[in-house]
């Protein structure tokens, strides 16, 4: 199971890390900038998470479906978060990217966890 | 399953805000400063805001008044007061060169001016405003001569408080010159 979980999350969210890290050495952009786009590539990645829990989909497929527009509903609010920020009353960047952030931190926890606690199948 | 979907979002949850406080305290103390940064307006609020200052209805009574110097002949200076919408309005008066200089003749009229200036011909425009001092002797019937010369000008001419320019007319407004 350990391999499987370390497979299915870890490689992607070492991964993203990896390139957080060269974006943040390399470009010109802010802090703010790059935790904003990392929060939005947490996004993007936790639906390649729930990918691995179809591997399980005699158990629940319903629920699999449901985490999935869960997914696509969580990436879809820090894009609006991102795009919208100031009509929504977000006047500091800092802000912004912490919200952006947690949208990405959330949708990739939820696939994770619930792939743990299935067990891995 | 539905235990375990409750658990998964407390577990996001929990987890989210961890990271998220350890990630501000960290930055907290390596740049102080970026927490003070503000979202840039977006360009299109700023050109939106621009257009609507541009269109306030004081700047759009400052277009000048634009009259041709026949019309202004007949008028009396209580008359042209009353076309301005205010005195600080500038006006346009629009003379036709032939009727100073009869014996000069089109071709050469166009000759003297430049070919920038092809659209205007036979026409001169100057601009000018009504002087300040004038502003308390509203009451008084000013003639057209009073009006375009202020006090103090020993010869009478379009006065100093016109400024005048040879430009191109609207031929919209004065027809096709030629």
């Amino acid at each position: 199971m350990g391999l499987f979980i370390l497979s299915a999350v870890g490689l992607p969210f070492l991964a993203l890390f990896f390139f957080t890290i060269l974006e943040a050495a390399f470009s010109t952009a802010g802090i703010w900038a790059v935790l904003t786009k990392a929060g939005l590539d947490l996004c993007r990645v936790s639906l390649g998470i729930v990918g691995a829990m179809f591997l399980d989909i005699r158990a629940a497929g319903t629920i699999v479906a449901v985490v999935l527009l869960l997914e696509l509903i969580l990436a879809a609010t820090a894009m609006l978060v991102e795009k919208r920020a100031t009509d929504m009353g977000i006047l500091k960047q800092s802000t912004k990217a912490f919200g952006i952030l947690a949208f990405g931190i959330v949708s990739m926890v939820i696939p994770a966890v619930l792939i743990v606690l299935n067990g891995g199948h | 399953m539905a235990t375990n979907f409750l658990i998964a979002l407390a577990t996001a949850l929990g987890s989210a805000t961890f990271i998220l406080l350890v990630l501000r305290v960290v930055l907290k103390a390596v740049v102080p400063n970026a927490f003070k940064e503000m979202i840039a307006i977006p360009e299109k609020v700023v050109e939106r805001q621009f257009t609507e200052t541009v269109k306030t209805p004081d700047e759009v009574q400052m277009r000048p008044v634009i009259i041709d110097d026949a019309t202004l002949l007949a008028l009396s200076g209580r008359q042209i007061v009353d076309l301005l919408g205010n005195r600080e309005q500038p006006l346009q008066v629009i003379y036709n060169i032939s009727s100073f200089t009869p014996e000069i003749s089109g071709m050469q009229t166009t000759s003297l001016l430049s070919s920038r200036w092809q659209g205007a011909r036979s026409f001169i425009v100057v601009e000018g405003k009504i002087p300040k001092a004038r502003e308390t002797e509203e009451k008084k019937a000013l003639s057209r001569e009073e009006i375009l010369s202020p006090p103090g000008q020993s010869t009478a001419n379009f006065g100093s408080a016109v400024k005048k320019s040879v430009r191109a007319p609207n031929e919209t407004l004065c027809g096709s010159a030629s």
